[in-house]
């Protein structure tokens, strides 16, 4: 470090940084020394024999299918839900925001025995569900439903954040030239909520597609039905090592690619934006 | 097309102690400003007209001979520009124009023929395809225009249309305003807080305090009288609509509609339309000709004296019948603003014969 004399509030200023950059260096560590480690010991050489591995394949459908599927619930019920938050004062709506935040703070296991006990045989509404022959614990749709349970907040707090800083003023214009409220939120208030919505989105499906403790619990782990991609690493680790590591490289590198595609396409706000 | 202009008692918040408890009519055809101080509710007003803020059960809003109480925003045939233009930011410029016609059933192809035809009455063609964000804030104030003339409203609301914009911007707005809404068949709606564009826009000028409607009258009249120590500072300067005719010397003169000339530092070339504007502080009152500097001596009778805070607005009218007046003839009636303690010098009272001075270099010139 240079000792050369600058103004009176140069030493402070520059001392700072230093005192910042010790932690800031660990939480570097800590988050890219598991990546490295990663990448280091992944069987590069069997990568395409064990990509074709049947418990692979199935996991792999298995993960699309409930990630997909839990990221397109959370959208057609999250974003209205998110829309009511924002935009309508109703009683016990600071009770219902508490509700949508309880999953992010619920241990995932916990949220799968709470799920058990509302849609398991004998849950709350799992009696009646079975009776007319839908059975949600131990199915892909169970998958579906634990992955939506704990990646629904992630969604509704950013539509909700970007529903309440949208301009209400382009909303209003546009009823007045005649919009039908359902005309103006396809046509203004959804793409005005865009990178929220995005970066909602984003969120909620890495964090479906991550799920664990809540599946396992809820759904157990049936190889082909409900054996997603974390449980399937887990379940191989102490027997196939290679193959966990395969597993958990392809998620990194699925994950990985996805919030960079969006960082750039779709999470920057209209203004910020350069001219055609 | 024939209006049915505008009809409107409001009352808004609760009933006891109302944020607005208006009433305002207007023919079509003619431009209401809507002044007073912040707060006094002029948005909510404008707002209230619109049916973006709920309204009380005895209220009524009549659009175009309609009783539109009630009614979406989208049934009452209104064109809003609120403050700071509120463009689409996702779409272009043309697509924002076109939006009121496609939301109102028109085929993709005529909103946009639609659009394409208000970009070239408001002279913006050239902006169509570019994204609001792109837009300085005269060109946005333009588009937002646009945007709401495109659906052919009765009403048109104006929220301080250029309360947003520097200098330059300012000036380009007012006269394109000047110029669309004289042309407008319906009633404009002006919310401003800027006096000059009130008495530069309006026909008529509604003053809104506390919520109410304290005056209603034209420009002409609110200079002369205005019924509110607020409006009476607000205003604290005289306007007079004329046509301009270049003297040859740099200076030039302004031929006042209502009689008279004012001599001002500079105009536009001649045979133009201005609003010559001087603040009634300016005037200086004599009870001789004046022998100084001042090139606007104008042969005067005191018509009122009224106080304002610790000073005194003396009402001029012109004399009639003054010998030799020709050149000297002022203005039909002119305020000037002095001390009290000047009045009584001078002996001031109601028929006194005076002089009014003004400086050419008081005098500002807006095109109209």
């Amino acid at each position: 470090m240079s000792t050369t004399a600058a103004g009176p509030t140069a030493p402070r200023a520059r001392s700072l940084p230093v005192l910042f950059a010790v932690p800031a260096f660990g939480a570097l560590i800590l988050l890219v020394l598991p990546l490295l480690g990663l990448l280091a010991r992944a069987p590069w050489g069997d990568i395409g024999r064990i990509l074709a591995d049947p418990t692979v394949v199935q996991a792999l459908r298995v993960s699309v299918i409930s990630s997909t599927g839990a990221l397109v619930v959370c959208l057609v019920c999250g974003v209205p839900l998110a829309w009511f938050l924002a935009r309508v004062d109703f009683p016990g709506r600071s009770l219902v925001r508490g509700f949508v935040l309880v999953p992010m703070v619920l241990p995932p296991v916990v949220g799968g025995v709470a799920l058990l006990l509302a849609f398991g045989p004998r849950g709350l509404l799992g009696g009646p569900l079975d009776r007319l022959g839908i059975t949600l614990p131990f199915s892909t749709a169970g998958t579906v439903m634990a992955a939506t349970y704990v990646a629904l907040p992630f969604l509704v707090l950013a539509v909700e954040g970007a529903l309440e800083s949208v301009d209400r003023a382009a909303e209003e214009v546009a009823e007045t030239l005649g919009a039908s409220p359902w005309r103006v939120f396809w046509t203004i208030t959804l793409p005005s909520i865009r990178p929220g919505l995005a970066s909602g989105a984003a969120l909620a499906w890495a964090r479906a597609l991550g799920e664990f403790g809540a599946t396992i619990t809820f759904a157990g782990s049936i190889a082909g039905i409900t054996q997603t991609m974390p449980l399937a690493v887990y379940e191989v680790l102490p027997t196939d090592p290679a193959g966990a590591l395969t597993l958990s490289l392809l998620m990194l590198v699925t994950s990985t690619t996805v919030i960079v595609a969006l960082r750039s396409q779709w999470l920057v706000p209209w203004r910020a934006r350069r001219a055609p | 097309m024939t209006r049915g202009g505008l009809d409107v008692s409001v009352l808004v918040g609760d009933p006891s102690s109302p944020r607005v408890a208006a009433t305002l009519a207007a023919d079509a055809a003619t431009t209401v400003a809507i002044v007073g101080p912040n707060g006094a509710g002029k948005s909510t007003l404008l707002r209230a007209v619109a049916g973006l803020v709920p309204v009380s059960a005895q209220s009524r809003v009549r659009i175009d001979g309609r009783d539109v109480t009630g009614r979406p925003p989208a049934a009452r045939s209104l064109g809003y520009v609120p403050q700071a233009a509120a463009l689409f930011a996702h779409l272009t410029v043309r697509d924002n124009i076109a939006y009121g016609p496609r939301s109102r059933g028109a085929s993709r192809h005529a909103a946009r023929r639609s659009a394409e035809s208000w970009l070239d009455r408001l002279d913006i063609t050239a902006l169509g395809a570019r994204r609001p964000h792109t837009l300085s804030g005269g060109q946005a104030q333009r588009v937002a225009l646009a945007r709401a003339l495109a659906v052919d409203p009765a009403v048109l609301l104006l929220d301080e249309p250029t309360a947003s914009l520097d200098v330059a911007g300012r000036e380009d707005v007012r006269r394109m305003l000047v110029a669309h809404l004289s042309s407008f068949a319906g009633v404009a709606l002006v919310v401003t807080h800027d006096a000059t564009e009130a008495l530069a826009l309006a026909d008529r000028v509604v003053v809104v305090e506390h919520g109410v409607v304290v005056q209603d009258a034209s420009p002409d009249e609110l200079l002369r009288s205005p019924q509110s120590t607020w409006t009476a500072e607000l205003l604290g300067l005289n306007a007079w609509r004329g046509v301009t005719a270049s003297e040859g010397d740099g200076s030039g003169r302004v031929r006042i509609d209502g009689g008279g000339t004012v001599t001002v530092p500079e105009v536009p070339p001649g045979g133009r339309r201005v609003l010559a504007c001087v603040a009634s502080s300016a005037v200086t009152v004599f009870l001789e000709r004046p022998e100084g500097s001042a090139r606007n001596a104008w042969p005067m009778a005191v018509a009122e004296l009224t106080p304002v805070g610790h000073r005194l607005r003396v009402a001029l009218s012109a004399r009639v019948g003054h010998a030799g007046l020709g050149a000297d003839a002022g203005p039909p009636s002119v305020v000037a603003e002095i001390t009290r303690a000047a009045a009584t010098e001078l002996a001031l009272r109601p028929g006194a014969e005076v002089w009014a001075a003004v400086k050419a270099m008081e005098v500002s010139v807006t095109p109209l």
